[in-house]
């Protein structure tokens, strides 16, 4: 006990011992931006002078995927890294649990708001991907709100949760980040260099890429919200919620 | 040659990747063929990146076409081939353990669920850290890799792994962003990420000199360096074991990798001769701490990670031996390199045979406690023998590849005046000696013991294998300078034709 005290006691000590440090990193890193020359012009320029050949008119998603779109790739990689290791968590029970009250089936007033939004997400989705060759958007942000439908169909529980883990599931998270990488593959094999697009090409493969991980990033994202927040539904009235309720 | 064939090092990144996307989506259908494809895939491809490597010397190959610094450039020397050959070796050689480390029961295989995916992301990621030559896309490369190893801890169903890992993936974050930022502060003073164009725009100042030193602390805790080791033994020792061998062999070797890149190219230029002394004074605390903690511990796996803390020590020696080798003997210098590299190729394939070797123990009696090894080099002779060649490459004694590591970074401290490094490493190989003794003892006494289950053969092949390698490589050392010559900064390939 008293270790354990003491243990407490150096915890509280070394956290006060931290601030000076902190502060001092702060104070240099607060001057160093202040004595940092503004970038030269280099790099918008010369994304300037090659846009012609991104296939699209878009400069960041001319950087996003073609310039730097390597990037991109193991950026995905990464997403879908983070939702096999949140399964791996839940499958063995470590991870913490959500409970979930759905709403009753039969709450009329939810089915015609969903009924009535969810068609617009999924079309604006498809719009963000589609307006991203020529102004901002892009699978990224449509990738978003085709998260934040299926979370929206997850907690209103019209799509199964914990968002089933089924081969389909798992090929709309793979899809994206497979697919882009065949596209890797096949330029390597063709133009000799990894992400080669042939330049007559490039506007349709970004454009198929993009709609392919916006698909793969609103799976992940909403895979990501059943996964970290360990759901478990209760149906309307079942006994086991009271049990939660316990000291 | 056919197309297909001509850019191997692409084929690196991709099929273990594409690898890692089958595993994830079709589970245990085909899994054996997709492993057996992937691996020889990186076998092949490991061979023709050498082949084009030796014929046409160092090369690059610019992403989608793009020059840099509009694009992301590889570049494929000797020290990148070099690292690629260690992680092929002790990839294939941990694929084909795993293959028989996860047996039949349900929790197993929901951990070979899972690990496959992770692991062949966590290859592609180390492959893709050591082409690439971007500062940036080393941030990209370091996320994909470091989360895959967080996701590859937990699968032990221990409730320790669980708090280890946690605790890597909050200090690997944190690692990532301070690294991060110091990428940021370079872009903005010299306006590219392309490690060459910057090589070539770099001045001393200030704000370059906090992106170093914000890029240094990022990754020497990426790199378990002693006092930002801590997090290593728990996630570690608690690992499945050929995930322990991956973490300890290939993992804390990328934030080195990158470390070194940045200091051959960039720091001559913003000399920072405190900064590399600061680095090796804690290589050398790393050397005496982890060591001391190797000798103290009662678990056979805590004390393998406390001799990585410890072995890692020896990789930051070098650094104030190739600032003692600019200012001075450049001969110096090219002895440093080379020892430093040795010793990261070496400790990957030593270590990794003792941690596999380490698994079948566990496998074969159940835990991994010292005395639980008693008896044990009777009834399992392939682990013991692997256990003690693996340890003789660690202890530094000929013909272990440790032996010429140590003895390149000895004969540059020595010759550059620097003493006091040399001490400190004589004394590690001492310590080492001390906790090797330890299994050794126990190992070889006699006692009969009940072997719980008898571990499949060719999980004790794999442990001897890569023990063997790790004695193959101190036989002959010219090969290995051979390959580091190819495409070697001028600051440390001067002299390397001298080496013996």
């Amino acid at each position: 006990m008293s270790l354990r005290r003491k243990h407490r006691r150096w915890y509280r000590v070394s956290r006060w011992a931290l601030l000076p440090v902190f502060i001092a990193l702060a104070v240099v890193l607060v001057q160093t931006v202040l004595s940092t020359a503004p970038a030269n012009g280099e790099l918008p320029r010369l994304v300037d002078e090659e846009m012609s050949a991104s296939g699209v008119l878009h400069p960041l998603t001319a950087v996003l995927l073609n310039f730097r779109g390597y990037d991109t790739l193991l950026e995905i990689g990464v997403l879908l890294v983070a939702v096999i290791a949140v399964w791996s968590l839940d499958a063995s029970g470590k991870s913490g649990h959500l409970r979930l009250r759905l709403p009753s089936p039969n709450n009329a007033a939810l089915r015609v708001d969903l009924s009535i939004i969810l068609p617009l997400m999924v079309l604006m989705a498809g719009y963000m991907v589609w307006i991203g060759s020529y102004r901002p958007g892009g699978a990224f942000q449509s990738g978003a709100i085709l998260g934040a439908a299926a979370v929206t169909l997850i907690s209103s529980g019209m799509l199964p949760a914990p968002f089933g883990r089924s081969r389909r599931t798992r090929l709309a998270l793979a899809g994206g980040f497979s697919f882009f990488m065949t596209v890797a593959i096949l330029t390597v094999l063709f133009k000799g260099r990894l992400l080669n697009y042939p330049m007559a090409w490039a506007g349709t493969m970004i454009l198929l890429i993009e709609t392919l991980l916006a698909v793969s990033i609103g799976a992940a994202l909403a895979a990501l919200f059943a996964g970290v927040a360990g759901i478990k539904v209760d149906e309307p009235g079942s006994p086991s919620r009271r049990e939660e309720r316990g000291p | 040659m056919i197309p297909v064939l001509q850019q191997p090092e692409t084929w690196l990144v991709a099929i273990p990747a594409l690898g890692a996307a089958t595993t994830f989506a079709f589970r245990e259908q085909g899994r054996r063929g997709v492993v057996s494809f992937v691996l020889a895939g990186i076998a092949i491809s490991t061979a023709m990146t050498f082949a084009k490597l030796l014929l046409r010397g160092p090369y690059s190959h610019s992403i989608g076409g793009w020059v840099a610094p509009l694009g992301i450039t590889w570049q494929i020397d000797g020290l990148a081939a070099a690292m690629i050959l260690l992680t092929s070796l002790v990839g294939v050689m941990i694929s084909r353990y795993a293959l028989e480390y996860f047996g039949s029961s349900a929790e197993e295989q929901r951990q070979a669920a899972y690990f496959w995916p992770l692991w062949f992301f966590l290859l592609s990621g180390l492959y893709a850290i050591f082409l690439t030559a971007d500062i940036f896309n080393w941030y990209v490369t370091l996320e994909l890799s470091g989360l895959a190893a967080v996701g590859l801890i937990t699968l032990s169903e221990k409730p320790q792994a669980l708090t280890g890992s946690m605790r890597y993936l909050l200090i690997a974050l944190c690692a990532s962003l301070f690294y991060l930022l110091g990428v940021v502060f370079l872009y903005g003073e010299y306006g590219s990420l392309d490690l060459t164009t910057l090589a070539a725009r770099i001045q001393p100042g200030s704000v370059t000199q906090v992106a170093l030193a914000l890029m240094t602390i990022g990754l020497i805790a990426k790199a378990a360096l002693f006092p930002l080791h801590f997090w290593l033994p728990p996630a570690h020792a608690n690992a499945p074991s050929p995930v322990s061998a991956a973490l300890s062999a290939l993992v804390v070797k990328a934030g080195f990798y990158i470390l070194l890149r940045l200091q051959l190219v960039l720091w001559p230029v913003v000399s920072t001769r405190y900064l590399a002394i600061g680095l090796g004074a804690l290589g050398a605390a790393a050397i005496l701490w982890g060591s001391a903690q190797a000798i103290r511990q009662s678990r056979l796996k805590l004390l393998i990670a406390y001799s990585t803390v410890a072995q890692i020590g020896y990789l930051f020696i070098m650094f104030p031996l190739l600032h003692a080798g600019w200012a001075g003997d450049p001969l110096w210098a090219s002895y440093a390199w080379a020892g430093g590299v040795y010793q990261a190729l070496s400790h990957g394939l030593a270590k990794a045979a003792l941690f596999l070797a380490a698994g079948v123990v566990i496998h074969a009696v159940g835990d991994d406690r010292l005395d639980s090894l008693r008896g044990l080099g009777e009834k399992l002779p392939l682990t013991a023998t692997a256990m003690a060649l693996a340890g003789i490459s660690l202890m530094g004694i000929p013909p272990g590849a440790g032996f010429i590591a140590k003895w390149l970074l000895l004969s540059a401290s020595v010759a550059s005046g620097q003493w006091g490094w040399a001490v400190v490493m004589i004394l590690g190989g001492l310590m080492a000696v001390g906790y090797l003794f330890r299994v050794y003892r126990r190992l070889l006494t006699a006692r009969d013991v009940p072997v719980l289950h008898q571990p499949p053969r060719r999980m004790e092949a794999v442990a001897l294998t890569l023990a063997i390698l790790s004695l193959v490589f101190g036989l002959s050392s010219y090969p290995l300078f051979y390959l580091l010559r190819i495409g070697a900064p001028a600051s440390v390939g001067l002299y390397l034709e001298g080496l013996p």
